[in-house]
């Protein structure tokens, strides 16, 4: 009908659209409706702005961040990041430049179509082959006359979507058609494949081409998950290539840990390499849970120690140290934003008070094994001043409700919610007005300068509704955490107990999940989700129900830490072996075998000193104080905290922690000062090994190795260290001789330096 | 630095195993061929395109440089008069005759601004083209510029002869000025070089090591060989063979002739140094032209104090920030602005000369410009009144010279008392804009923030075409 009438209406809108691009638009869709009502030509089912434009141009890009999605748009078009704004976008598509972008009387003519097409010149390339559904579905619902349907009481409203398949082994090679089905309020169930947005978590595993929603599987073994989005409803398909190797022999299996880790290694056929030997779990565990290398000493007894529990006795000596409270808190306090020197000067000359106060208050609670619910509990309600209430040092940093309200989920929620502040999330189920909600528990907190010490911070409560206005609507939001209903709250209520007493339930189906994940994490170093922070729908977790059994074990310990840390590393699936064997070499989220690290900043620092016989000294603090007990972040200009990352507690996320090389680091060890001094100490391990005539260079070089790796030396080891003291000492085949103490202070270089020293592995 | 290395037999590096040896042995002339040769004839290849980046922490006082207003009300133009160039219609301060002679070789944009008045907002503002999530402070919150081009150029293979793709010169911490590598990590930070090139004993820190200890290393790197027996693929994270390179990098750098002598600034002959001034100013940008001769990619040199270590005069200000309590503006100008003169307009000659500008871009640019309108105080040095101007980032001036681009003209217009844009309005994005496509860097990218969130790294701006070579010419 409309093809019927466009001659006549393309002359119209030739002289008028330009003027009246409302009234042309009206005009023509009650031609449409009318000739519908005559029933002079089948009715075509009508276009749905919500339910089928909008998701073409997210699947086509249009409305992407780096498209006319941004702030400020793109070449003067404008669309609302990933669509979730209709009303805007209805807008700027049919009205904004006096409708020119739109021409229903000659819908493939429309700027939309052809700039989409790329038949006239258009920075983003071509998105929209004509003839394709997405196209189809653009130029019918022009020629329809652009109806809207958003304010349409009688428009199906989505409710849900899945993904057919949902998941499902898969060969290298071999291609899987995807499905997405979405249920709408009116009970149909719509095939919206063409309609969804979809995108692999891992690029190099399998190809997705999207217009044919058609996921390859590439060569290599492991899983990869399909993200898939319609309208503001995400899910997700997983596809796994098997390693389809047969696993004949596991670890012995210790606990529930093992049990989830060993059948999924025996269902994808991916055999683990062995459990690791003394020396390497023994630096491993010391430096995982203590933040330190094993003395000599130490390695010596270990290793001759043949008792059979000697492991887990270890495990339980290092938990109850002072080590493993500093290790902690150093975790917590940089996740907690303890730093110094955000605000203006006026305000905080030093926060020095606040800061030890706090990192005290979070190294007693995992001294004592606080339960982490009472030790959550106690920081988000903390009031008073920050030098009595150490916790409340939290919210000086945390200086506005979305800070707080972005921290609380991220740190214990396992929840990235800051994108929700302005606009829902792609790749997640929370809105804006979750966020706004979550908000509303701190809408009470007051933050004011402390009147008796001007560095520091009172958090008192104002007397109000606890109420968070949503930035987009203005509305105000009652409290309310990831859909869950507050209960009622009056002005003298603090809403901050009501959301600790939801957090903390034990049926709280994200509070002991996120911390579990956050240990495992700390220990595996890769998370169950990861990252540890981000657990989504779309970010599903690799052994779902290790994740639940490690939650509901945590929640019926009553919350406990240590115990939690002692689960994880007596187990099996945590003492394996880093070397890879045959097969398992690409595995990247099996565990099949420990994943490496390197020494963290501080660790870095104490392992240096510890081998090389140094200390640092530190402003403020006695002496000897190790780099992994500074409270805050104001000992990071110091050349090797730099160098190596220790992080400036700028953020709640553990990716501000630098764990990657860089050039200057390598020269940092190359040739600072710093590495120098320690190296050539005159009463450092250098020199005393040197004046040390009464042992053997071998049982000289055997305690560097003790110290160094907590293994002894192997012959051939042995036999270069040898072989380096005698041509210093014959000064033969050397660039630059040294003397003999030059010797010990090269091996100790080469030894600190190497990738052994360097990796925690 | 005053050659402490020793250039050492080649066989003694031999076991280094480091490639790129062939060119250990050029001479800079025959570098200065290639350069010569990629000037005249064959298209342009990215990889030959270099920046130099000239920063004046404080605020230069555009009224008094290269946007003045001999209209305007006496409170609003100062004192000084403007001089004529080389370039019909192209007026700069008199204080500047050696920039009036070369007029046609560079640019004067006058119509940049943004919104960010304080010294640290400023500089995130300008330094990490996007808008810093706090006004104040210069630690950053999305990578600088510097960070992002030294992740892009080392990705391209940027580190070639052990030359680092981006250095910082004048600044002790990359934080100082707003360089931090935010969300990019420290692995992506300029090489910096903080001592003062016009200093006897100029030294690159880290970098200068003594003969004795360059061949200790090179045993003690022997040594380390034959004992770091570890599998590296028992590390999946990659660090491992990240820092092999890293570590090979960085002993290139420590034994390259190339990078020795791009640092050695006292092989220049005497008359080149004096022509740029010996002080910070001319040896960072006689330093800042060795380092892009040498393949160095993007130099940026941070002109503050232009004499480090000597009293500055109690009327005048170490740095460009010349507001009337810290110094008097029109005698802090004619004491920094001759020293400013001769580096900038010996910096501009040098690149011509050398055929260099074909492929160098020169940036010379502030935070902000100052106030329009002169205010008067107790100075807290000088104790007496004095004029002086606070910060105002509604209108700047900067020059942009070589690179291929056209020169000799004026780009924007502010209005009759300097005081915003009323022509060609722009921001420092459309200035990066530029800079990245000079050097091939796709602007449009964006990189993950700490949640993942794809942050542009331009969410906004576009090249300035006038600048770019006409394609019809």
């Amino acid at each position: 009908m409309n093809v019927m009438l466009a001659p006549d209406y393309f002359r119209f809108s030739e002289v008028f659209a330009p003027i009246l691009p409302r009234f042309a638009a009206l005009w023509v869709l009650w031609l449409g409706a009318s000739a519908c009502l005559a029933g002079s030509a089948p009715a075509e089912p009508t276009v749905s702005f919500v339910n089928e434009v909008q998701p073409v141009l997210t699947k086509m890009g249009c409305n992407s961040g780096g498209c006319h999605g941004k702030a400020t748009g793109q070449n003067g078009f404008k669309l609302s990041l990933f669509g979730f704004e209709a009303d805007e976008d209805y807008e700027h598509l049919v009205y904004e430049q006096r409708g020119r972008r739109l021409v229903p009387s000659a819908p493939a003519r429309s700027l939309l179509l052809t700039k989409g097409a790329a038949i006239v010149p258009h920075g983003g390339g071509r998105r929209l082959e004509p003839g394709t559904p997405g196209y189809e579905t653009l130029q019918k619902w022009i020629a329809q006359g652009m109806p809207n349907d958003i304010e349409d009481p009688k428009r199906p409203k989505l409710e849900s979507i899945r993904v057919l398949p949902e998941s499902r082994l898969m060969k290298a090679g071999e291609s899987q058609a995807l499905k997405v089905e979405a249920r709408f309020s009116d009970g149909r169930t719509v095939d919206v494949t063409p309609y969804a947005t979809m995108e692999l978590n891992s690029k190099g595993m399998a190809q997705l081409d999207e217009a044919s929603s058609v996921l390859t599987m590439g060569t290599r073994a492991g899983s990869v998950t399909a993200m898939v989005r319609y309208q503001d409803r995400v899910a997700s398909f997983r596809a796994s290539l098997p390693f389809g190797v047969p696993v004949s022999q596991l670890p012995a299996e210790r606990n529930l840990v093992d049990t989830a880790i060993f059948k999924r290694l025996k269902e994808v056929g991916l055999p683990p390499s062995a459990v690791c030997g003394d020396s390497m779990f023994l630096r491993r565990v010391t430096l995982d849970i203590a933040s330190r290398l094993p003395t000599a000493e130490e390695a010596r007894k270990f290793a001759a120690d043949t008792a059979s529990d000697k492991r887990a006795r270890w495990v339980e000596f290092l938990l109850q140290s002072d080590d493993y409270a500093d290790t902690f808190a150093n975790y917590w306090s940089g996740l907690m934003r303890n730093r110094r020197g955000d605000l203006p000067l006026t305000l905080s000359p030093a926060h020095i008070h606040g800061n030890f106060a706090f990192h005290s208050w979070i190294r007693e609670s995992l001294y004592k094994n606080k339960p982490y619910d009472r030790f959550v509990r106690e920081l988000l309600t903390a009031s008073g001043e920050s030098a009595d209430a150490p916790a409340a040092t939290w919210y000086r940093q945390l200086d506005s409700m979305l800070k707080q309200t972005e921290d609380t989920a991220q740190l214990f929620l396992g929840a990235r919610i800051q994108c929700a502040q302005c606009h829902h999330h792609p790749y997640e189920q929370w809105s804006q007005r979750d966020y706004y909600a979550l908000g509303a528990y701190f809408a009470q907190v007051e933050r004011k300068v402390s009147t008796s010490r001007m560095s520091e911070f009172t958090v008192s409560l104002k007397r109000t509704l606890p109420e968070a206005i949503h930035k987009k609507t203005g509305e105000k939001v009652p409290p309310g955490a990831f859909g869950s209903v507050a209960p009622p709250l009056g002005p003298d209520d603090d809403a901050r107990v009501a959301l600790a007493d939801w957090m903390t339930d034990k049926a709280n189906p994200f509070f002991a999940k996120a911390l579990v994940n956050r240990y495992w994490k700390i220990l595996f170093n890769r998370g169950l989700v990861d990252p540890e922070d981000d657990m989504r729908d779309t970010n599903p977790p690799s052994h779902p129900e290790l994740l639940d059994a490690l939650a509901a074990d945590f929640v019926r310990s009553g919350f406990d830490l240590k115990q939690l840390v002692r689960t994880l590393v007596n187990s099996s699936a945590y003492q394996l072996d880093s070397t890879p064997n045959a097969h398992n070499a690409d595995d990247e989220q099996y565990f099949s075998r420990r994943y490496a690290r390197r020494l963290s900043a501080e660790q870095l620092a104490d392992a240096l000193n510890s081998v090389t016989g140094a200390e640092d000294a530190w402003a403020n603090q006695p002496l000897p104080t190790r780099a992994i007990q500074l409270p805050d972040n104001s000992y990071n200009s110091v050349g090797l905290l730099r160098e190596f990352g220790r992080p400036d507690a700028t953020t709640a996320c553990t990716c501000e922690r630098q764990g990657s090389a860089s050039l200057g680091q390598s020269l940092f060890l190359a040739t600072s000062g710093e590495i120098s001094a320690k190296i050539n100490a005159g009463n450092g391990t250098a020199a005393k090994l040197a004046a040390d005539t009464k042992r053997s260079v071998e049982e000289r070089i055997e305690e560097l190795y003790l110290r160094a790796y907590a293994r002894k030396p192997t012959e051939k080891e042995i036999v270069t260290g040898c072989e380096y003291v005698d041509k210093v000492s014959s000064k033969a085949g050397l660039v630059a001789p040294a003397t003999a103490v030059g010797a010990w202070q090269d091996l100790l270089w080469a030894l600190t330096t190497s990738g052994e020293f360097l990796l925690n592995r | 630095m005053k050659t402490n290395f020793c250039p050492g037999p080649i066989s003694r590096r031999s076991f280094l195993q480091f490639g790129g040896l062939s060119l250990f042995g050029m001479s800079m002339l025959d570098q200065m061929r290639l350069n010569a040769a990629s000037a005249l004839g064959a298209p342009q290849l990215p990889q030959d395109t270099s920046v130099i980046f000239i920063w004046l922490p404080g605020g230069p006082p555009h009224m008094e440089m290269y946007d003045m207003k001999p209209e305007a009300p006496v409170e609003y133009r100062g004192i000084f008069k403007p001089m004529k160039t080389n370039v019909a219609g192209m007026e700069i301060c008199e204080l500047m005759p050696m920039q009036a002679k070369i007029a046609d070789k560079f640019n004067i944009i006058r119509s940049v601004s943004h919104e960010f008045a304080d010294h640290g907002g400023g500089h995130k503002r300008f330094m990490t083209g996007r808008i810093p999530a706090t006004p104040t402070g210069t630690i950053n919150d999305a990578p600088a510029v510097t960070s992002i081009i030294a992740k892009c150029l080392t990705e391209q293979g940027g580190f070639k002869d052990g030359m680092p793709p981006v250095v910082l010169g004048g600044a002790g911490s990359f934080d100082a000025y707003a360089n931090g590598p935010a969300y990019l990590g420290a692995s992506h930070t300029p090489f910096m070089v903080g001592d003062d090139p016009s200093n006897r004993n100029f030294s690159v820190r880290n970098l200068a090591i003594s003969r004795e200890m360059e061949a200790r290393l090179e045993d003690r790197i022997a040594l380390r060989q034959g004992l770091d027996n570890l599998r590296r693929d028992v590390d999946q994270s990659g660090v491992l063979t990240a820092m092999d390179s890293f570590n090979q990098n960085a002993f290139q750098m420590l034994t390259s002739t190339k990078v020795r002598e791009a640092f050695d600034i006292a092989a220049e002959p005497t008359r080149v140094r004096d022509r740029y001034g010996m002080h910070a100013y001319g040896q960072r940008a006689l330093l800042a032209r060795r380092l892009v001769e040498s393949g160095c990619r993007f130099v940026e040199m941070v002109w503050e104090n232009p004499f480090p270590g000597r009293p500055t005069p109690v009327d005048c200000v170490q740095n460009w920030d010349s507001h009337a309590v810290n110094g008097n503006l029109f005698n802090d100008a004619r004491w920094r602005f001759p020293v400013y003169d001769q580096a900038v307009s010996a910096l501009i000659e040098d690149l011509y000369a050398r055929g260099l500008d074909k492929r160098t871009l020169l940036v010379v640019t502030g935070e902000f410009g100052r106030t329009p309108k002169i205010s008067t105080a107790v100075g807290t040095q000088s104790k007496v009144m004095q004029p002086g101007r606070d910060h105002w980032p509604k209108a700047m001036s900067m020059i942009v010279s070589g690179g291929g681009m056209r020169t000799g003209q004026i780009i924007g217009a502010t209005n009759s008392r300097g005081e915003y844009p009323v022509e060609r309005p722009l921001s420092p994005n459309d200035l990066w804009a530029t800079v990245y496509q000079h050097l091939g860097v796709d602007f449009t990218q964006s990189f993950p923030d700490h949640q993942g969130r794809p942050m542009p790294i331009l969410p906004f701006g576009d090249t300035i075409n006038e600048l770019l070579p006409s394609k019809s010419a």
